[in-house]
């Protein structure tokens, strides 16, 4: 039996009022943490910089930004650049949310456990703000990897390859997203039954991932590719500084004690992906940037923790789509 | 390790990032400073309405720093601080992981709980200091919540020898109990002689201790941070048109009161009756009487109502749709 007309349309309605709240929530603390003018003159010549060949920010997110900028700038807006970065900011954190409703649904979870991981995303997120810029291109990066997951899981691995030229033009981190791939066609169903043609995607993302990176370097500068050699001496600062700890406390919260409990009940997707992805990811960044700056660990936080946190809050007979 | 093991280890780390969250937030320096003259002026009998009157915490922590202070520790009064919110904060995760697991919250639900409440208190440091009254307050609530639970109600007698020493919102829990446990019988309210008894002794208790406060040290002169306004009418104006109190009070409670009362019928009928003895008076009492931004006012109905009532919705809302009450 359909549902009457006015849940079909009143449900959808609060839930997108629900996520546009948080969204703004998640916002109003990231803009909040270092102050828009701060961002305006710190930030934005970055991103400008970035658009025009010089290494800086993902080129993706940057000219998205920049993009916005000047189209606000043209209809006469008042302060266009802060407007635009917290225009992008809103949009992505409510892409995120409605990505991660989509990714979540399809793992088999049920909307009202989705619905407390959307506000444990939400008060996540005002934990990523530990000095740091508003980051546009960590954001565009996560959206990319949620989108993958989803995407294979519904079975619908073709959008993988239009995702991972996106991610190669983002960041260069962007590899973690045909990493992703593999370990989540690894992991579920890719819409093709064969063993041997389930890889054909991952593959094709890989290759091309690969080929737009180098065009993209080619044309702006290697040795932005290639960070610097940190290694040991960052991994030691980050270990020995508190707000290392304090921030990512914040950011994950219990969610890591909770995706223990519902390990064993979440899809082996989710499970192919953290093996995969998460050790490699927190040794990554641990070792190349200052992971204080917690932004960069939503990815995995939203892909692989969340979910499993929150299949420990559905009962198994709940669950309805399971990959 | 088992969902026990793990929720010990939830509330350790929980309390760890909490107190890490609230020390840093001011600074302690600000704390040793500010925080310390204010506790040592209602200790001297200096200070104003409403703090005056609030002994129990600011003297639990006078004692601590006394007793570092004798023991020669380089910042004493830093250290207790810590060292009390550690044992506040970790109080109040406990206790309310007992009262969710009481109202028939799975162990694992109530420590998604826990966590959101965490993240809830992160934000609601506003123009708070370290207000350790409050979070006595969040325990104080949670012990007589779980007690009239557990239907041990003469613990509350020894329960409203204290709370009122600690603040005025104690008032509530007397009532708790009397509306948790008025039944309808043939149309007319009934209640039982011995919780009748109770009822009156508690809140007997109350207005005893809260009138002796105010006998003993007068009446001060208001304080009220920041807003500047006077009390009930200028006051809620203020909280209710300052874009501060709707932000600050979402950052703080989030989505977890719509989704609680969408789930009203899951609700256990207790829970039900502390919600109707606590919020209508809790919200417009703190927005005519208190400066609404600073959320962490809103932690006891938070911790108390809104949040079992958001978990209860897990069970609820997965349940086949005939058998939703």
């Amino acid at each position: 039996m359909k549902p009457p007309v006015l849940n079909r349309i009143a449900v959808p309605a609060i839930f997108a009022a629900l996520a546009l709240a948080l969204a703004l929530l998640a916002a109003f603390n990231q803009v909040k943490a270092q102050g828009l003018s701060w961002q305006e003159t710190h930030y934005y010549p970055a991103l400008e910089a970035a658009i025009g060949g010089e290494p800086g920010e993902g080129g993706l997110s940057a000219a998205m930004a920049v993009g916005l900028k000047r189209t606000l700038e043209w209809v006469g807006a008042p302060r266009p650049a802060g407007l635009a970065m917290v225009a992008l900011r809103v949009a992505q954190n409510l892409a995120l949310l409605l990505f991660c409703y989509g990714y979540y649904r399809r793992l088999g979870l049920r909307p009202y456990p989705i619905l407390l991981g959307w506000m444990a995303l939400a008060w996540a997120m005002t934990h990523t703000t530990w000095q740091a810029t508003l980051a546009f291109d960590s954001y565009t990066e996560c959206l990319l990897a949620v989108a993958a997951v989803w995407a294979l899981s519904a079975g619908q691995s073709r959008w993988c390859v239009p995702l991972a030229v996106l991610a190669a033009l983002n960041k260069s981190t962007g590899w973690i997203l045909p990493l992703t791939i593999f370990a989540a066609a690894l992991g579920g169903p890719v819409g093709l039954p064969a063993e041997r043609k389930r890889l054909a995607t991952p593959i094709a993302a890989a290759i091309i991932y690969l080929a737009v990176l180098i065009m993209v370097r080619e044309y702006t500068a290697w040795h932005h590719f290639v960070p610097r050699p940190q290694g040991w001496e960052q991994l030691s600062e980050n270990l020995r500084t508190p707000h290392t700890w304090g921030q990512l406390a914040g950011t994950f919260g219990v969610l890591p004690f909770l995706a223990v409990l519902g390990w064993t009940r979440t899809p082996q997707l989710v499970h192919y992906t953290a093996a995969a992805t998460l050790p490699l990811w927190f040794a990554w960044h641990f070792t190349h940037s200052d992971a204080a700056a917690t932004h960069v660990f939503l990815l995995p936080l939203v892909v692989c923790v969340l979910p499993a946190a929150l299949f420990a809050m559905q009962a198994p007979q709940a669950e309805e789509r399971t990959p | 390790m088992n969902e026990r093991g793990i929720a010990a280890l939830v509330v350790l780390f929980l309390t760890g990032f909490t107190v890490w969250h609230q020390m840093t937030f001011m600074g302690l320096a600000w704390y040793e400073d500010v925080q310390w003259e204010r506790t040592q002026q209602v200790m001297r009998g200096e200070s104003g309405t409403p703090w005056q009157y609030r002994l129990l915490t600011e003297s639990t922590v006078t004692v601590v720093v006394r007793v570092f202070e004798a023991l020669g520790v380089s910042r004493p009064v830093a250290v207790a601080f810590v060292l009390v919110r550690l044992v506040q904060n970790a109080a109040a995760f406990t206790l309310a992981l007992l009262f969710y697991t009481r109202l028939g919250i799975p162990l694992a639900h109530a420590m998604l709980g826990i966590g959101l409440l965490a993240w809830g208190m992160c934000h609601a440091l506003y123009d708070g200091d370290l207000t350790f009254n409050t979070y006595t307050d969040m325990s104080l609530f949670l012990i007589a919540g779980t007690l009239i639970l557990a239907r041990r109600f003469r613990w509350l007698l020894l329960l409203m020898c204290f709370a009122p020493f600690n603040r005025e919102t104690s008032g509530c829990i007397p009532f708790m109990l009397l509306f948790s446990q008025l039944r309808w019988e043939d149309g007319r309210p009934k209640i039982d002689r011995e919780v009748l008894l109770i009822f009156l002794a508690t809140l007997a208790l109350w207005v005893s201790i809260i009138g002796g406060l105010r006998l003993v040290y007068g009446v001060r002169p208001y304080i009220v941070p920041t807003a500047g306004v006077a009390p009930i009418l200028p006051l809620l104006a203020f909280n209710l048109t300052w874009w501060r109190t709707w932000v600050f009070l979402f950052a703080t409670l989030g989505i977890l009161p719509l989704l609680a009362l969408a789930n009203w019928r899951a609700w256990p009928q207790t829970l039900q009756r502390y919600f109707l003895a606590v919020a209508p008076v809790w919200f417009p009492i703190h927005f005519m009487l208190a400066h609404a931004p600073e959320t962490r006012l809103f932690l006891v109905p938070h911790v108390l109502l809104f949040i079992p009532g958001a978990l209860l919705g897990l069970g609820y809302w997965s349940a086949p749709t005939a058998s939703r009450r």
